[in-house]
Protein backbone atom coordinates (compact mmCIF):
# COMPACT_ATOMS: atom_id res chain seq x y z
CA UNK A 1 0.00 0.00 0.00
CA UNK A 2 2.80 2.39 0.94
CA UNK A 3 4.54 1.47 -2.30
CA UNK A 4 1.42 2.33 -4.30
CA UNK A 5 0.94 5.62 -2.46
CA UNK A 6 4.54 6.54 -3.15
CA UNK A 7 4.08 5.81 -6.84
CA UNK A 8 0.86 7.88 -6.96
CA UNK A 9 2.68 10.72 -5.22
CA UNK A 10 5.48 10.64 -7.81
CA UNK A 11 3.00 10.51 -10.69
CA UNK A 12 1.12 13.52 -9.27
CA UNK A 13 4.41 15.38 -8.95
CA UNK A 14 5.35 14.54 -12.55
CA UNK A 15 1.95 15.68 -13.88
CA UNK A 16 2.23 18.92 -11.87
CA UNK A 17 5.71 19.56 -13.27
CA UNK A 18 4.50 19.00 -16.84
CA UNK A 19 1.51 21.32 -16.27
CA UNK A 20 3.74 24.01 -14.84
CA UNK A 21 6.25 23.58 -17.66
CA UNK A 22 3.53 24.02 -20.29
CA UNK A 23 2.04 26.95 -18.36
CA UNK A 24 5.41 28.69 -18.11
CA UNK A 25 6.00 28.21 -21.83
CA UNK A 26 2.55 29.69 -22.49
CA UNK A 27 2.56 32.53 -19.97
CA UNK A 28 6.00 34.05 -20.49
CA UNK A 29 7.55 35.66 -23.54
CA UNK A 30 11.07 35.19 -24.86
CA UNK A 31 13.60 34.80 -23.20
CA UNK A 32 11.84 33.69 -20.01
CA UNK A 33 9.85 31.00 -21.81
CA UNK A 34 13.20 29.29 -22.55
CA UNK A 35 13.29 28.13 -18.92
CA UNK A 36 13.01 24.32 -18.93
CA UNK A 37 11.19 23.16 -15.79
CA UNK A 38 11.27 19.50 -16.85
CA UNK A 39 15.07 19.60 -17.11
CA UNK A 40 15.24 21.36 -13.75
CA UNK A 41 13.03 18.72 -12.10
CA UNK A 42 14.97 15.79 -13.55
CA UNK A 43 18.28 17.60 -13.00
CA UNK A 44 17.43 18.12 -9.33
CA UNK A 45 16.53 14.42 -8.97
CA UNK A 46 19.63 13.16 -10.76
CA UNK A 47 22.33 15.77 -10.05
CA UNK A 48 21.48 16.90 -6.52
CA UNK A 49 20.30 13.52 -5.22
CA UNK A 50 21.96 11.01 -7.59
CA UNK A 51 20.49 7.54 -7.21
CA UNK A 52 20.17 4.83 -9.83
CA UNK A 53 16.38 4.65 -9.45
CA UNK A 54 15.89 8.37 -10.13
CA UNK A 55 16.60 7.79 -13.84
CA UNK A 56 13.19 6.09 -14.11
CA UNK A 57 11.63 9.54 -13.65
CA UNK A 58 12.82 10.45 -17.16
CA UNK A 59 10.50 7.89 -18.74
CA UNK A 60 7.01 9.18 -17.76
CA UNK A 61 8.02 12.85 -17.53
CA UNK A 62 9.50 13.20 -20.99
CA UNK A 63 7.13 10.83 -22.76
CA UNK A 64 4.05 12.71 -21.46
CA UNK A 65 5.55 16.11 -22.27
CA UNK A 66 6.38 14.89 -25.78
CA UNK A 67 2.65 14.48 -26.47
CA UNK A 68 2.51 18.29 -26.51
CA UNK A 69 5.52 18.86 -28.74
CA UNK A 70 6.10 19.35 -32.46
CA UNK A 71 9.43 17.53 -32.24
CA UNK A 72 9.31 13.91 -33.50
CA UNK A 73 8.26 11.59 -30.69
CA UNK A 74 11.16 10.07 -28.75
CA UNK A 75 13.89 12.54 -29.71
CA UNK A 76 13.71 14.46 -26.46
CA UNK A 77 13.26 11.31 -24.34
CA UNK A 78 16.25 9.46 -25.78
CA UNK A 79 18.60 12.45 -25.67
CA UNK A 80 17.57 13.36 -22.13
CA UNK A 81 17.91 9.75 -20.97
CA UNK A 82 21.41 9.33 -22.45
CA UNK A 83 22.50 12.70 -21.10
CA UNK A 84 21.29 11.97 -17.56
CA UNK A 85 22.58 8.36 -17.67
CA UNK A 86 26.12 9.62 -18.37
CA UNK A 87 25.82 12.43 -15.80
CA UNK A 88 24.45 10.00 -13.19
CA UNK A 89 27.34 7.60 -13.84
CA UNK A 90 29.86 10.46 -13.54
CA UNK A 91 28.31 11.63 -10.26
CA UNK A 92 28.20 8.12 -8.76
CA UNK A 93 31.66 6.96 -9.89
CA UNK A 94 34.00 9.86 -10.70
CA UNK A 95 32.92 13.19 -9.16
CA UNK A 96 31.31 11.88 -6.00
CA UNK A 97 31.81 15.06 -4.01
CA UNK A 98 28.83 17.46 -3.83
CA UNK A 99 29.47 21.19 -4.01
CA UNK A 100 28.11 24.19 -5.86
CA UNK A 101 30.80 23.82 -8.53
CA UNK A 102 30.04 20.14 -9.07
CA UNK A 103 26.32 20.91 -9.45
CA UNK A 104 27.14 23.73 -11.86
CA UNK A 105 29.50 21.53 -13.87
CA UNK A 106 27.10 18.55 -13.92
CA UNK A 107 24.19 20.83 -14.87
CA UNK A 108 26.03 22.47 -17.76
CA UNK A 109 27.53 19.15 -18.89
CA UNK A 110 24.20 17.32 -18.94
CA UNK A 111 22.46 20.28 -20.60
CA UNK A 112 25.03 20.59 -23.40
CA UNK A 113 25.03 16.83 -23.93
CA UNK A 114 21.21 16.80 -23.99
CA UNK A 115 20.93 19.59 -26.53
CA UNK A 116 23.75 18.22 -28.71
CA UNK A 117 22.09 14.80 -28.84
CA UNK A 118 18.68 16.42 -29.33
CA UNK A 119 19.74 18.34 -32.43
CA UNK A 120 21.84 15.42 -33.66
CA UNK A 121 18.71 13.25 -33.59
CA UNK A 122 16.68 16.02 -35.22
CA UNK A 123 19.22 16.31 -38.05
CA UNK A 124 19.15 12.52 -38.30
CA UNK A 125 15.35 12.69 -38.41
CA UNK A 126 15.52 15.15 -41.32
CA UNK A 127 17.22 12.46 -43.36
CA UNK A 128 14.15 10.32 -42.79
CA UNK A 129 11.68 13.04 -43.77
CA UNK A 130 11.10 15.03 -40.55
CA UNK A 131 10.05 18.60 -41.40
CA UNK A 132 11.58 20.58 -38.51
CA UNK A 133 13.44 23.66 -39.78
CA UNK A 134 16.61 24.44 -37.87
CA UNK A 135 17.76 28.08 -37.73
CA UNK A 136 21.11 27.79 -35.99
CA UNK A 137 21.56 31.44 -35.00
CA UNK A 138 18.21 31.45 -33.17
CA UNK A 139 18.79 27.96 -31.74
CA UNK A 140 22.10 29.00 -30.16
CA UNK A 141 20.53 32.12 -28.60
CA UNK A 142 17.66 30.02 -27.21
CA UNK A 143 20.19 27.43 -25.95
CA UNK A 144 22.14 30.06 -24.07
CA UNK A 145 19.03 31.50 -22.44
CA UNK A 146 17.73 28.03 -21.57
CA UNK A 147 21.09 27.05 -20.10
CA UNK A 148 21.52 30.25 -18.08
CA UNK A 149 17.96 30.21 -16.69
CA UNK A 150 17.65 26.48 -16.03
CA UNK A 151 21.13 25.82 -14.63
CA UNK A 152 21.06 29.10 -12.68
CA UNK A 153 17.87 28.05 -10.93
CA UNK A 154 19.22 24.49 -10.43
CA UNK A 155 22.25 25.90 -8.60
CA UNK A 156 20.03 28.23 -6.59
CA UNK A 157 17.79 25.28 -5.72
CA UNK A 158 20.87 23.29 -4.60
CA UNK A 159 21.97 26.19 -2.37
CA UNK A 160 18.54 26.46 -0.76
CA UNK A 161 18.21 22.71 -0.20
CA UNK A 162 21.73 22.41 1.30
CA UNK A 163 20.86 25.27 3.64
CA UNK A 164 18.06 23.13 5.09
CA UNK A 165 19.64 19.69 4.78
CA UNK A 166 23.06 20.69 6.17
CA UNK A 167 23.23 24.07 7.90
CA UNK A 168 19.78 24.05 9.51
CA UNK A 169 19.70 20.29 10.05
CA UNK A 170 19.35 19.67 13.83
CA UNK A 171 20.84 16.15 13.58
CA UNK A 172 24.31 17.71 13.25
CA UNK A 173 23.83 19.61 16.49
CA UNK A 174 22.61 16.46 18.26
CA UNK A 175 25.58 14.51 16.88
CA UNK A 176 28.02 17.17 18.08
CA UNK A 177 26.49 17.19 21.56
CA UNK A 178 26.84 13.45 21.78
CA UNK A 179 30.51 13.72 20.79
CA UNK A 180 31.18 16.49 23.33
CA UNK A 181 29.43 14.86 26.27
CA UNK B 1 38.50 1.08 -10.10
CA UNK B 2 35.83 2.73 -12.20
CA UNK B 3 32.81 0.58 -12.90
CA UNK B 4 31.99 0.81 -16.61
CA UNK B 5 29.28 -1.87 -16.60
CA UNK B 6 25.74 -0.74 -17.44
CA UNK B 7 23.34 -1.38 -14.55
CA UNK B 8 20.56 -3.91 -15.11
CA UNK B 9 17.93 -1.33 -14.14
CA UNK B 10 19.29 1.16 -16.68
CA UNK B 11 19.26 -1.49 -19.38
CA UNK B 12 15.60 -2.31 -18.63
CA UNK B 13 14.83 1.41 -18.65
CA UNK B 14 16.47 1.89 -22.05
CA UNK B 15 14.62 -1.12 -23.48
CA UNK B 16 11.28 0.14 -22.07
CA UNK B 17 11.93 3.57 -23.55
CA UNK B 18 12.83 2.19 -26.97
CA UNK B 19 9.79 -0.12 -26.94
CA UNK B 20 7.43 2.73 -26.00
CA UNK B 21 8.81 4.91 -28.82
CA UNK B 22 8.48 1.98 -31.24
CA UNK B 23 4.90 1.31 -30.11
CA UNK B 24 4.10 5.02 -30.54
CA UNK B 25 5.16 4.95 -34.18
CA UNK B 26 3.17 1.75 -34.69
CA UNK B 27 0.15 3.58 -33.27
CA UNK B 28 -0.41 1.05 -30.48
CA UNK B 29 -0.22 3.73 -27.79
CA UNK B 30 -2.88 5.90 -29.50
CA UNK B 31 -5.67 5.18 -26.92
CA UNK B 32 -3.39 5.93 -23.95
CA UNK B 33 -2.03 9.05 -25.65
CA UNK B 34 -5.53 10.29 -26.48
CA UNK B 35 -6.63 9.66 -22.89
CA UNK B 36 -3.61 11.54 -21.51
CA UNK B 37 -4.32 14.47 -23.81
CA UNK B 38 -7.99 14.42 -22.81
CA UNK B 39 -6.90 14.65 -19.16
CA UNK B 40 -4.46 17.49 -19.83
CA UNK B 41 -6.42 19.51 -22.42
CA UNK B 42 -9.18 21.04 -20.20
CA UNK B 43 -6.70 22.16 -17.56
CA UNK B 44 -4.32 23.52 -20.20
CA UNK B 45 -7.19 25.42 -21.85
CA UNK B 46 -8.05 26.99 -18.49
CA UNK B 47 -4.41 27.93 -17.89
CA UNK B 48 -4.23 29.49 -21.34
CA UNK B 49 -7.48 31.41 -20.80
CA UNK B 50 -6.16 32.87 -17.53
CA UNK B 51 -3.24 34.31 -19.47
CA UNK B 52 -5.32 35.44 -22.45
CA UNK B 53 -7.89 37.22 -20.30
CA UNK B 54 -5.42 38.65 -17.82
CA UNK B 55 -5.30 42.44 -18.17
CA UNK B 56 -2.89 44.15 -15.78
CA UNK B 57 -3.54 47.51 -14.05
CA UNK B 58 -0.91 49.14 -16.27
CA UNK B 59 -2.77 47.96 -19.33
CA UNK B 60 -6.07 49.38 -17.97
CA UNK B 61 -4.43 52.76 -17.30
CA UNK B 62 -2.87 52.74 -20.75
CA UNK B 63 -6.24 51.87 -22.28
CA UNK B 64 -7.86 54.85 -20.51
CA UNK B 65 -5.28 57.32 -21.82
CA UNK B 66 -5.44 55.84 -25.29
CA UNK B 67 -9.23 55.99 -25.35
CA UNK B 68 -9.53 59.75 -25.85
CA UNK B 69 -6.97 59.93 -28.66
CA UNK B 70 -8.59 56.93 -30.32
CA UNK B 71 -12.02 58.55 -30.10
CA UNK B 72 -10.92 61.73 -31.88
CA UNK B 73 -9.13 59.79 -34.59
CA UNK B 74 -12.21 57.57 -34.96
CA UNK B 75 -14.38 60.58 -35.70
CA UNK B 76 -12.18 61.76 -38.55
CA UNK B 77 -11.86 58.19 -39.84
CA UNK B 78 -15.65 57.89 -39.78
CA UNK B 79 -15.98 60.83 -42.13
CA UNK B 80 -13.38 59.35 -44.47
CA UNK B 81 -15.16 56.02 -44.35
CA UNK B 82 -18.46 57.58 -45.31
CA UNK B 83 -16.82 58.80 -48.49
CA UNK B 84 -15.15 55.44 -49.04
CA UNK B 85 -18.44 53.64 -48.49
CA UNK B 86 -20.04 55.63 -51.25
CA UNK B 87 -17.12 54.84 -53.56
CA UNK B 88 -17.31 51.18 -52.52
CA UNK B 89 -20.96 50.96 -53.46
CA UNK B 90 -20.25 52.38 -56.89
CA UNK B 91 -17.34 49.98 -57.37
CA UNK B 92 -19.43 47.00 -56.21
CA UNK B 93 -22.05 47.78 -58.81
CA UNK B 94 -19.37 48.27 -61.45
CA UNK B 95 -17.65 45.03 -60.43
CA UNK B 96 -20.92 43.11 -60.58
CA UNK B 97 -21.56 44.43 -64.04
CA UNK B 98 -18.07 43.57 -65.27
CA UNK B 99 -18.22 40.08 -63.74
CA UNK B 100 -21.46 39.32 -65.47
CA UNK B 101 -19.94 40.50 -68.71
CA UNK B 102 -16.88 38.25 -68.25
CA UNK B 103 -18.96 35.26 -67.11
CA UNK B 104 -16.90 35.24 -63.90
CA UNK B 105 -17.47 32.18 -61.76
CA UNK B 106 -18.08 32.99 -58.08
CA UNK B 107 -15.32 31.72 -55.84
CA UNK B 108 -16.54 29.05 -53.46
CA UNK B 109 -16.23 29.96 -49.81
CA UNK B 110 -13.53 27.89 -48.12
CA UNK B 111 -14.78 25.49 -45.42
CA UNK B 112 -13.25 25.96 -42.00
CA UNK B 113 -12.96 24.28 -38.60
CA UNK B 114 -13.21 26.28 -35.39
CA UNK B 115 -10.90 25.26 -32.56
CA UNK B 116 -9.91 26.41 -29.11
CA UNK B 117 -6.29 27.22 -28.19
CA UNK B 118 -5.14 24.98 -25.36
CA UNK B 119 -1.52 26.00 -24.88
CA UNK B 120 1.96 26.17 -26.33
CA UNK B 121 4.43 23.58 -27.57
CA UNK B 122 6.45 22.00 -24.73
CA UNK B 123 9.76 22.22 -26.61
CA UNK B 124 11.62 25.39 -27.44
CA UNK B 125 12.76 24.50 -30.96
CA UNK B 126 9.42 25.62 -32.43
CA UNK B 127 7.22 28.31 -30.95
CA UNK B 128 3.86 26.79 -31.78
CA UNK B 129 0.43 26.85 -30.18
CA UNK B 130 -1.73 23.78 -29.66
CA UNK B 131 -5.39 23.73 -30.75
CA UNK B 132 -8.02 21.17 -29.77
CA UNK B 133 -8.90 19.92 -33.28
CA UNK B 134 -6.90 17.51 -35.36
CA UNK B 135 -6.91 15.04 -38.19
CA UNK B 136 -10.38 13.82 -37.28
CA UNK B 137 -11.75 17.31 -38.00
CA UNK B 138 -10.14 17.32 -41.44
CA UNK B 139 -7.11 19.43 -40.55
CA UNK B 140 -3.93 18.90 -42.58
CA UNK B 141 -0.41 20.31 -42.56
CA UNK B 142 0.16 23.77 -44.17
CA UNK B 143 -3.46 24.89 -43.83
CA UNK B 144 -3.81 28.55 -42.80
CA UNK B 145 -5.19 29.45 -39.38
CA UNK B 146 -7.24 32.62 -38.99
CA UNK B 147 -9.25 34.54 -36.45
CA UNK B 148 -12.36 36.59 -37.11
CA UNK B 149 -13.27 37.23 -40.71
CA UNK B 150 -9.80 36.62 -42.08
CA UNK B 151 -6.85 37.70 -39.95
CA UNK B 152 -4.02 35.24 -40.52
CA UNK B 153 -2.34 34.03 -37.32
CA UNK B 154 -0.31 31.06 -38.56
CA UNK B 155 -0.15 27.75 -40.36
CA UNK B 156 -0.61 24.14 -39.29
CA UNK B 157 2.75 22.35 -38.88
CA UNK B 158 1.77 19.08 -37.21
CA UNK B 159 -1.47 17.18 -36.84
CA UNK B 160 -2.42 14.49 -34.35
CA UNK B 161 -5.81 12.77 -34.05
CA UNK B 162 -7.33 15.26 -31.65
CA UNK B 163 -4.90 18.19 -31.54
CA UNK B 164 -2.87 20.25 -34.01
CA UNK B 165 0.17 22.48 -33.73
CA UNK B 166 0.03 25.97 -35.27
CA UNK B 167 3.18 27.90 -36.11
CA UNK B 168 2.34 31.55 -35.45
CA UNK B 169 3.38 34.29 -37.89
CA UNK B 170 5.79 35.70 -35.27
CA UNK B 171 7.72 32.42 -35.00
CA UNK B 172 11.33 32.40 -36.28
CA UNK B 173 10.58 29.61 -38.74
CA UNK B 174 7.42 31.20 -40.13
CA UNK B 175 7.59 32.46 -43.73
CA UNK B 176 4.50 33.75 -45.55
CA UNK B 177 4.23 35.22 -49.04
CA UNK B 178 2.62 38.65 -48.64
CA UNK B 179 1.55 41.77 -50.50
CA UNK B 180 1.44 45.35 -49.28
CA UNK B 181 -1.71 47.22 -50.23
CA UNK B 182 0.18 50.19 -51.70
CA UNK B 183 0.14 51.56 -55.23
CA UNK B 184 2.53 48.94 -56.59
CA UNK B 185 1.12 46.02 -54.54
CA UNK B 186 4.67 45.29 -53.32
CA UNK B 187 5.49 41.65 -52.74
CA UNK B 188 7.63 40.27 -49.94
CA UNK B 189 8.03 37.57 -47.31
CA UNK B 190 6.61 37.98 -43.80
CA UNK B 191 8.85 36.42 -41.15
CA UNK B 192 8.76 36.23 -37.37
CA UNK B 193 11.39 37.05 -34.80
CA UNK B 194 11.62 35.13 -31.50
CA UNK B 195 7.85 35.22 -31.09
CA UNK B 196 8.13 38.94 -30.39
CA UNK B 197 7.98 40.73 -33.74
CA UNK B 198 6.84 40.31 -37.33
CA UNK B 199 8.81 41.75 -40.23
CA UNK B 200 8.43 41.80 -43.98
CA UNK B 201 11.56 41.20 -46.03
CA UNK B 202 12.47 41.29 -49.73
CA UNK B 203 10.41 44.38 -50.59
CA UNK B 204 11.92 45.97 -53.72
CA UNK B 205 13.79 49.16 -52.78
CA UNK B 206 12.28 51.32 -55.51
CA UNK B 207 8.68 50.77 -54.34
CA UNK B 208 7.13 53.28 -51.98
CA UNK B 209 5.91 51.78 -48.72
CA UNK B 210 4.23 53.94 -46.09
CA UNK B 211 3.42 53.44 -42.44
CA UNK B 212 -0.09 52.06 -41.80
CA UNK B 213 -0.22 50.35 -45.21
CA UNK B 214 -2.01 47.03 -44.80
CA UNK B 215 -0.26 43.73 -45.48
CA UNK B 216 -2.22 40.75 -46.79
CA UNK B 217 -1.36 37.27 -48.01
CA UNK B 218 -0.36 37.33 -51.67
CA UNK B 219 -1.94 34.03 -52.66
CA UNK B 220 1.35 32.96 -54.27
CA UNK B 221 1.70 30.21 -51.70
CA UNK B 222 0.06 26.82 -51.92
CA UNK B 223 -2.96 26.47 -49.57
CA UNK B 224 -2.93 30.11 -48.41
CA UNK B 225 -5.59 32.15 -50.25
CA UNK B 226 -5.02 35.77 -51.22
CA UNK B 227 -6.43 38.52 -49.03
CA UNK B 228 -5.96 37.29 -45.47
CA UNK B 229 -4.94 40.25 -43.34
CA UNK B 230 -1.56 39.94 -41.63
CA UNK B 231 -1.07 43.40 -40.16
CA UNK B 232 -0.04 46.96 -40.90
CA UNK B 233 3.34 48.56 -41.54
CA UNK B 234 4.73 50.06 -38.33
CA UNK B 235 8.26 51.02 -39.45
CA UNK B 236 10.31 50.85 -42.65
CA UNK B 237 14.04 50.20 -42.98
CA UNK B 238 15.38 51.25 -46.38
CA UNK B 239 19.18 51.20 -46.25
CA UNK B 240 21.20 52.33 -49.28
CA UNK B 241 23.62 49.39 -49.06
CA UNK B 242 20.92 46.69 -48.98
CA UNK B 243 19.24 45.28 -52.09
CA UNK B 244 15.79 45.13 -50.49
CA UNK B 245 13.90 47.16 -47.94
CA UNK B 246 12.44 45.71 -44.77
CA UNK B 247 9.33 46.65 -42.82
CA UNK B 248 8.34 45.95 -39.24
CA UNK B 249 4.68 44.95 -39.00
CA UNK B 250 2.13 45.47 -36.28
CA UNK B 251 0.08 42.24 -36.31
CA UNK B 252 -3.66 42.77 -36.75
CA UNK B 253 -4.30 40.85 -33.51
CA UNK B 254 -2.43 40.18 -30.25
CA UNK B 255 -0.93 36.76 -30.98
CA UNK B 256 -0.23 35.97 -27.33
CA UNK B 257 -3.90 36.16 -26.39
CA UNK B 258 -5.56 33.88 -28.91
CA UNK B 259 -8.37 31.76 -27.53
CA UNK B 260 -10.44 30.64 -30.53
CA UNK B 261 -9.16 30.21 -34.08
CA UNK B 262 -10.42 28.81 -37.39
CA UNK B 263 -8.48 26.51 -39.69
CA UNK B 264 -9.20 26.98 -43.40
CA UNK B 265 -9.50 23.54 -44.97
CA UNK B 266 -7.77 24.55 -48.17
CA UNK B 267 -6.15 21.30 -49.32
Amino acid sequence: MAWLLKKIMWLTLIITVIFLHLALRDWFDFPFNCFNLIFLFLGAAIIIWPQNNNLWLVLPTVLISELFSVVPFGVSAISLFISFLITNWLLLNIITNRSILIVLFAGIFSFILYRLLFYLFLIGGQLFGSSIDLLWSEIIISWLWECVLTIGILVLFYLITTLFTKRFNPSYVILNRKNIF
Amino acid sequence: MVNLKIKKGHFYLLVTLMLLIFFHYLGWLQPIENLTRQIFNPALTKLHLIKAENITTDEINKQQTDWQTNWTSCQSERQEQAVLLAQYKILTEENKELKSQLNFRERKSIPSVTARVIGKDSEDSDRAIIINAGELAGIKIEQPVIVGEGILVGKIIQVENDISFVRLINDNNSKIAATILNRKQSLGIVEGGYGLSVKMNFIPRNEIVLNNDQVITSGLELNVPRGLLIGTIAAIENEAYQPFQQAILAPAIDLSKLTVVSVLLTN
